[in-house]
């Protein structure tokens, strides 16, 4: 039975910006259907169609026809629509507004005035099935319980249709695997699940249906397969392997903890001068700490760290040192202060002639006088990493450099990331859970599992650590 | 910050916001006479008394340490040993006037708004209030390593604060605004006059009115031995 | 009307408290059946509650109404005070975090006997950020909401700042009105935000004076009211430079399209 439907839809946000252009779709009781597609290219607006969130809440122009439960979103309130659906926003962490959990799971239950004791069993249902305790305080949670709080807090409203916008950003293996399978008996007891997700490899091998979602079209995926290879095609390599040479830096036996977390266990690593080092492993290994550290953005518990960039940048994290030490974060909006992009991209820039080469490679010549913060989220993460990159840092740090970026735009990325890398051999340091890319931004690679290094590998490696999440082909 | 000082069963809010302004007012009121100090005691037991054993507790340090420092500035301010003794006597009634406020998870005190009809857009802006600010100092910490790492480490220059700090934090404070109104929305959430239920309703009962009883007496008897 | 709805305290539903068991991991597959059909249940009820507004608002719309979350008088003009959306609310409790994030200094300062010491040490961020917020919310009211979102955070720890921030605000608000009638301008936005902090000085000094700790704080001072005179001014100034600051910040990030309704 049709829970969703969209037909012929079009939207366009109000700055003129058209998302979507002739959509249908559908999705169905008693089923997970997946939405594939890269970041940027309309999932978030088309979950936010169907939980009412536009027109309701975000203005744009819509045509077509959006029914959810039977009954057209158009003619209903925010109020009507988030009673038939529940939906699980992307930032947890920004959604918590209690100090317990089970205050924030019965918060919902609240507003849709349930009887108290009605409410007891939800949340203690929605508690249960999320792996939570309800006693527990939510400023102590991990990343992964934040999002399976804020899940159970959508869960325990009991709508019948559940849309989840990239639930798995901050889950780990056994994150994602609690979640799944509670989606999975959720849809198992008649409820529609709509997920909407990237990395198909956590989540292909429980969806029943797949959809994808690419230039303001959605198709429905035939062939898991061939459409999962499809989506991991990889971008060669166009960079010959880096000479021998002395390292740049020298990591033995770091530890780091948070708390009573102890996120690195004693790591050993030599970064080479002119290497492309690429850092793989699941989410919550360590991988990001492990930036950090090297970055000096956080102080190793135990363990020495020797870096050979510059002898005068001593053990600070001065001017000094990040003029020499170039970082990337994983969320860009942190990094952007400037009024202009080109004025961005000039502020840490050599010459006012080296950041017009930058603009110019970058390809943001059309975006140089717009301001940054009022960008897409692809193209501020461009922005961030041509503003790093102008001031020609000896050791390049990047933190998931390729969200948001559609395959050409990667291409074009990582393409000039490697010329830059060619021409003023400097050495990179990638943490990317993007497959695409990988292979062409890597000449060695590292892996970790629970905050060790387990192996070390070089392309070839990468190449077989993708395939290994291949999904089945049929749930 | 002050979960570590929450009482287990902390007073009806209201009736403990109560306490707090008649300890205060009589306290401040009544600084000038030595009794008061018997009365700030027999507060303090009263509290001790009804189960806020870790905040009766945790303020004897801060207490003393806020005393000493008060009493040396009086000191130093009038040369006056009475003066000093009054002052000391004002500082521990605004101590304990906060004891109630430390005890009490905020949850509790917008439950019980919620019960008297404040509106609840008012009430869960109380709560954000409360659970944001910690998270907006990591926000401020976050943009201050981002400024250092692209070369804008200074706050001392006007321009690079206001570029490379204050910019940024309020397109942050923009972002989380609206999604954490996009959350609250779709999780049920208006503004306007609709129906709902209050989870763990907060209710008064006769353990709460013997305590404010009790507190009441306590005052009326200070303020009759000082001033009648 | 919402009253016969109000769930919450009607007796049939204490009738049901008493019946409810505790519940265990192991349930969740029978209690999320049964919850489906529970949620339908009490969504009825509900949407019931939800019908009756409408009566209401209908039988008002002679007087006012609210069209696309703005309100009308009856000459279908827009009216003076608008109703508050959630994101109006959440936008205005964030800010209000934020300005008491950045005072935590104050009670360190506050235990230095220098009249107005505490405001003029806040003045820059307790003037910055509420600007901010006016400067999207633009509606009146505003001040008042702020003041007494943050001041459940100051009755507890210091009931005489949780008051005069209330009735400071009050004061503020009357102010606008008389002056700008709402925060369409700027200058308006600009004004109510330079005065939150000074206008609590009177108050204070009110307050010093009726617990008699006033004297205490202009002896430190050095004998001289002109040293609580000079702060004030100070104050004002800090003030004034946060609002400022406040209008030029919230005109870049409209700039940059962030600043939407």
């Amino acid at each position: 039975m049709t829970a969703v439907e969209l037909k012929n839809v079009r939207f366009a946000y109000k700055e003129g910006l058209t998302v979507l252009d002739g959509v249908d779709f559908f999705a169905e009781y008693g089923k997970i259907t997946l939405l594939s597609g890269m970041s940027g290219e309309g999932k978030s607006t088309l979950l936010s169609l169907i939980a009412g969130i536009i027109p309701n809440m975000v203005e744009g122009e819509l045509h077509g026809e959006v029914t959810v439960a039977g009954a057209s979103v158009k003619e209903m309130k925010t109020a009507q629509i988030c009673r038939r659906v529940g939906c699980v926003l992307q930032n947890a962490e920004l959604q918590i507004v209690f100090d317990v959990t089970e205050d924030e799971v019965a918060f919902g239950c609240e507003n849709l005035a349930m009887p108290e004791p009605v409410m007891e069993r939800r949340v203690a249902a929605a508690c249960a099935m999320m792996e939570l305790d309800p006693r527990s305080k939510t400023r102590t949670l991990s990343g992964g319980q934040k999002q399976r709080l804020i899940t159970a807090a959508t869960l325990a409203m009991g709508q019948k249709i559940i849309v989840l916008d990239e639930p798995l950003a901050n889950l780990d293996k056994e994150g994602t695997h609690t979640l799944m399978t509670a989606l999975g008996k959720l849809a198992a007891r008649g409820y529609c699940v709509i997920i909407s997700e990237h990395r198909l490899d956590m989540v292909m091998a429980y969806a029943d249906e797949v959809w994808n979602i690419a230039r303001g079209k959605v198709t429905r995926v035939c062939d898991r397969r061939a459409y999962f290879a499809a989506q991991a095609e990889a971008i060669v390599n166009t960079c010959p392997a880096p000479e021998q040479s002395a390292p740049l830096l020298s990591l033995r036996g770091v530890e780091k903890s948070f708390g009573k977390r102890l996120v690195l266990k004693g790591i050993d690593l030599d970064v080479f001068a002119g290497e492309r080092l690429l850092i793989l492993g699941q989410n919550g290994c360590g991988k990001t700490t492990l930036m950090r550290v090297l970055a000096r953005l956080e102080k190793a518990d135990r363990g020495e760290i020797r870096q050979f960039i510059d002898k005068k940048a001593g053990r600070r994290a001065g001017k000094r040192w990040f003029a020499q030490v170039g970082v990337v974060y994983q969320n860009p909006n942190y990094q952007l202060f400037m009024p202009t992009v080109r004025r961005e991209i000039e502020f840490g820039a050599q010459s006012r002639e080296y950041a017009r080469e930058i603009i110019e490679m970058f390809d943001l010549r059309e975006l140089e006088n717009r301001h940054p913060q009022s960008l897409s989220e692809g193209q501020k993460r461009r922005v961030s990493i041509a503003a790093v990159v102008a001031s020609r840092p000896k050791l390049l740090l990047l933190d998931e450099p390729t969200v948001g970026q559609d395959l050409a735009g990667l291409q074009r990325l990582t393409s000039v990331l490697t010329e830059i890398h060619r021409r003023d051999n400097n050495t990179m340091i990638t943490v990317t859970h993007d497959m695409r890319p990988a292979q062409a931004l890597c000449d060695r690679a590292v892996f970790m599992e629970a905050g060790k290094i387990e192996r070390t590998g070089g392309r070839e490696d990468v190449k077989k650590y993708f395939e290994a999440f291949a999904p089945p082909e049929e749930r | 910050m002050t979960d570590l000082l929450h009482a287990k069963r902390p007073v009806y809010p209201l009736f403990g916001f109560a306490a707090a302004l008649i300890v205060f007012a009589c306290g401040l009121a009544a600084a000038k006479h030595f009794e008061t100090i018997w009365y700030l005691c027999g507060v303090w037991a009263w509290f001790l008394l009804f189960g806020y054993y870790r905040s009766c507790l945790a303020l004897l340090p801060a207490a003393a340490a806020l005393c000493a420092l008060f009493a040396g500035v009086t000191y130093a301010a009038s040369q006056s040993v009475e003066e000093v003794w009054t002052a000391v006597r004002r500082c521990l009634a605004v101590c304990l006037a906060v004891l109630p406020g430390i005890s009490l998870p905020a949850v509790k005190f917008t439950r019980a708004l919620s019960r008297l009809k404040v509106p609840r857009a008012v009430t869960l802006g109380m709560m954000i209030v409360l659970s944001f600010a910690p998270l907006l100092g990591r926000e401020i910490k976050r943009i201050r390593e981002a400024m250092r790492t692209r070369g804008a480490g200074s706050l001392l220059s006007p321009k690079v604060l206001y570029r490379a700090l204050l910019v940024p934090f309020a397109a942050r404070l923009v972002n989380i605004s609206d999604t954490l109104a996009l959350s609250v929305e779709t999780r049920g959430f208006c503004t306007g006059k609709v129906p709902y239920t209050v989870y763990h309703p907060v209710k008064a009962g006769v353990r709460d009115v013997i305590f404010l009883l009790g507190l009441v007496a306590g005052s009326v008897t200070l303020m009759v031995f000082c001033f009648i | 009307m919402n009253k016969k709805n109000r769930v919450e305290n009607a007796g049939e539903e204490k009738e049901r408290a008493q019946s409810v068991e505790k519940v265990s991991a192991a349930d969740i597959d029978e209690l999320l059946g049964a919850s489906a059909e529970e949620s339908a249940e009490s969504e009825e009820k509900s949407e019931q509650g939800r019908e009756n507004a409408p009566k209401e608002q209908a039988t008002e719309r002679k007087k006012s109404f609210v069209k696309g979350g703005v309100r009308y008088d009856k000459n279908g003009r827009e009216a003076l005070f608008q109703p508050f959306t959630v994101k109006d609310v959440v936008f205005l409790a964030v800010i209000g975090a934020a300005a008491l994030i950045t005072s935590a200094v104050m009670p360190l300062v506050a235990q230095i006997p220098i009249f107005g010491l505490p405001q003029l040490v806040t003045g820059l961020q307790m003037s910055l950020f509420p600007t901010i917020g006016l400067m999207k919310v633009r509606k009146p009211g505003s001040v008042l909401l702020v003041a007494a979102l943050v001041s459940v955070l100051e009755l507890f720890m210091a009931p005489a700042m949780g008051v005069t921030s209330l009735v400071s605000a009050l004061v503020i608000e009357a102010v606008n009105l008389a002056l700008f009638r709402g925060y369409k301008k700027d200058a308006a936005c600009f004004v109510s935000g330079m005065l939150i902090n000074p206008m609590t000085l009177p108050f204070y000094y009110l307050y010093c004076l009726a617990f008699e700790t006033g004297s205490v704080f202009f002896r430190a001072a050095g004998d001289s009211p002109w040293v609580a005179v000079g702060v004030s001014f100070a104050v004002l100034a800090v003030c004034a430079a946060g609002a400022g600051l406040g209008v030029l910040i919230s005109r870049e990030i409209r700039k940059a399209g962030l600043m939407k309704k």
